[in-house]
């Protein structure tokens, strides 16, 4: 799962980052609106973290930005301005959740998750496909009721695959969601993950659309 | 004890009072003036017609042959032939005298004639008063004559009636006359108050209309005198809202550059390096102080604001968008039972801040349904946030109207949400009341004052 990290603070952009990382997000940080607006509106994320006060361009410009601009990405706002006439501004503007700081950064993965997993059209936080369980709130997979291990990169690939179950995800978007916009990408390495990833679920739990991408198929079993 | 003043209280009073005392004067004034011109006027009809009488007896009247007072022609013309009439006539020669017939050989008591310059000069008869036996006060003119050879007093007299008979009859239309006059001056006054004063009370009118937050500034002026004072009323109405304003601001950045840091030193707080979770708490204290401190800043700025109108459904609507968002997960019903048109003298922020800390707080404890009632109740809006939660304990339903005060731990929250409602409310002359829902869960009434504007 991509993130966008729109805020000013270095340190709490880092830290944020740090925490974001450890629980297999892609995180990208944006430290001003108009870089902000830019990323938002040329590059895929799956999820946006705004702040209100920003240089350059202040955060519910940026939201309304993104708007115009038809990306209906899922956008938590995460501000200092906690009045609910803030919240209620941002809501207008298009925001889908909102965190006030200082904030529990448990709180703050919970609700990224859960916006990712609504953003996908899936109402109940468990995503089952064959013998294979998503918990998107707690961004855990289970195979036949046992505890899945996997690296990071195969769970970004995973939980991308598992939230668009049934559906062909195209490879370029695959790889923009797994890995960061500054990270080098060898063009063979998403194969290599599903490959890996064919082997811990079975050979044809993962199907190849020839030029187009791949997609999970409910055929997973150990 | 302080005498009852009489002084009008309005402008509009004042003017009329004065304008009722100058035309009262005036009237006055006036009739005095046209009485005594009346007066004359008749006065000297009266003399002209004794004068002639006199003039006609003096050229009649000889000596006879026995050397006796005698008139060659009779002179008893009318009025000088009504009996008793008070029109007499007499010529008196110091032995004797000539009398009309309407004296019936009566005498007429008068005064010796004044001598002065004037009557010698011109032979003018001079004017006096005087009296038949008692019968009454008579007016008269007399004229000394030397008619062969001899001094003859001539004098002729009208009743005292002849004199003011007239004059009073004018009178009598005189009177109405200048009440008449009187009363199309007040009216005129009154005209002129209502259509001279009328800018005044339009811009009384709009100044009520900005308490009441209809409007934001008084209109253009189109009065020359008033139009300074429209010019700085607007002017310090924008002061007023820029300084505002910029406190707002400088809030809401001192809130974000406090906030921030915080927010940076909780995350970087962990097990390893506070084991204790002491450094941690240090960090929410310092959260909760600015909490406190922004909070406090609001309830002064919620003070100075000018009395706003807030369309309380709206604001209801924009809420539940929110607040849905927000708990989207909880999946919870959210009926609302709203007075359309229904209007608070609430600043907006300040309602959202009530409204949403209660919605909000009624969200995070439901089990299965929210519901939201506001009606109208005489001058105050009632508004009514129930849950289907747990509920609040009865001895603990005052507490937690307190600062600081969190019922749960667990649920996230500051624990000033209802004590910054309650305090708002506070300030707008409003009130917080929770009860337990004879169900479950829990019921806040907020009551807070209707706009003026509000219609229903």
């Amino acid at each position: 799962m991509r993130v966008l990290l729109v805020e000013d603070d270095e340190d709490l952009s880092g830290r944020i980052a740090a925490v974001l990382r450890s629980e297999n997000f892609v995180v990208d940080i944006a430290r001003n609106g108009e870089d902000a607006l830019h990323a938002g509106l040329t590059e895929l994320f799956d999820v946006a973290i705004l702040d209100l006060g920003l240089p350059k361009i202040d955060g519910v410009s940026v939201l309304k930005g993104w708007r115009e601009g038809d990306r209906n990405l899922p956008v938590l706002v995460l501000t200092a301005r906690d009045g609910w006439p803030d919240k209620v501004s941002s809501f207008k503007a298009g925001a889908d959740d909102f965190l006030a700081k200082p904030f529990k950064v448990e709180e703050l993965v919970l609700r990224l998750r859960a916006l990712v997993r609504r953003a996908s059209g899936h109402a109940a936080s468990r995503l089952v496909c064959g013998a294979l369980v998503f918990d998107a709130q707690l961004g855990t997979f289970e195979l036949d009721g046992l505890p899945l291990k996997l690296t990071a990169l195969e769970w970004r690939v995973l939980s991308c695959l598992m939230l668009r179950k049934g559906m062909i995800v195209d490879r370029r978007e695959l790889t923009e969601r797994v890995y960061d916009g500054d990270a080098e990408v060898d063009s063979n390495s998403i194969e290599v993950i599903i490959a890996r990833l064919r082997k811990k679920l079975g050979a044809n739990s993962i199907e190849t659309v020839r030029g187009r991408g791949y997609m999970l198929t409910s055929a997973a079993a150990s | 004890m302080k005498a009852p003043s009489v002084k009008p209280r309005s402008i509009a009073g004042r003017l009329l009072m004065f304008s009722g005392i100058f035309v009262t004067l005036a009237l006055v004034v006036a009739a005095i003036v046209l009485w005594l011109a009346l007066k004359t006027v008749v006065r000297e009809q009266v003399d002209q017609r004794l004068d002639i009488q006199i003039g006609a007896l003096a050229g009649a009247v000889t000596h006879d042959a026995g050397g006796r007072l005698a008139l060659s022609a009779p002179l008893d013309a009318p009025p000088f032939d009504r009996l008793s009439s008070g029109w007499y006539w007499q010529i008196d020669d110091g032995q004797q005298r000539l009398t009309s017939r309407s004296l019936m050989n009566g005498t007429i008591d008068a005064p010796p004639p004044r001598q002065d310059l004037r009557h010698v000069l011109m032979g003018m008869p001079t004017s006096g008063m005087g009296g038949d036996r008692g019968r009454g006060p008579l007016y008269l003119r007399q004229a000394i004559r030397s008619i062969d050879g001899m001094t003859l007093t001539i004098t002729a007299t009208a009743p005292m009636i002849a004199l003011v008979g007239p004059a009073l009859r004018a009178l009598f239309w005189l009177v109405p006359c200048m009440l008449l006059l009187g009363l199309v001056l007040m009216a005129g006054t009154l005209w002129q108050i209502r259509f001279g004063l009328r800018p005044l009370i339009s811009m009384a009118a709009n100044i009520d209309a900005i308490n009441r937050g209809e409007r934001g500034r008084l209109p253009d002026e189109a009065t020359v005198e008033l139009a300074p004072l429209s010019l700085k009323t607007n002017a310090l109405l924008e002061a007023n809202e820029e300084r505002l304003a910029a406190t707002r601001m400088q809030f809401a950045n001192l809130a974000h550059g406090l906030k921030t840091p915080v927010a940076s030193l909780l995350l970087a707080l962990d097990e390893q390096n506070d084991p204790k979770g002491a450094l941690r708490g240090l960090a929410a204290r310092i959260d909760n102080r600015i909490k406190h401190h922004l909070a406090a800043a609001r309830r002064v700025m919620a003070s100075s604001d000018n009395v706003a109108s807030t369309d309380v459904a709206a604001a209801i609507t924009d809420l539940h968008r929110a607040i849905g968002q927000i708990h989207a997960e909880r999946k919870l019903a959210f009926d609302t039972d709203i007075s359309e048109s229904l209007r608070v003298a609430c600043d907006e922020s300040d309602v959202e801040e009530m409204l949403g800390n209660l919605i909000d707080n009624a969200f995070k404890w439901a089990s299965a349904r929210v519901i939201v009632r506001a009606r109208r109740d005489g001058p105050i809006a009632r508004i009514t946030i129930e849950d289907d939660g747990p509920g609040i304990p009865p001895d603990r339903l005052a507490a937690v109207l307190l600062p600081g005060v969190r019922e749960d731990e667990h649920v996230p929250g500051n624990g000033f949400g209802l004590s910054i409602v309650n305090e708002l409310a506070g300030l707008y002359g409003g009130s917080l009341v929770l009860e337990a829902n004879e169900a479950a869960g829990l019921r806040c009434v907020l009551c807070l004052p209707v706009a003026v504007g509000s219609r229903l």
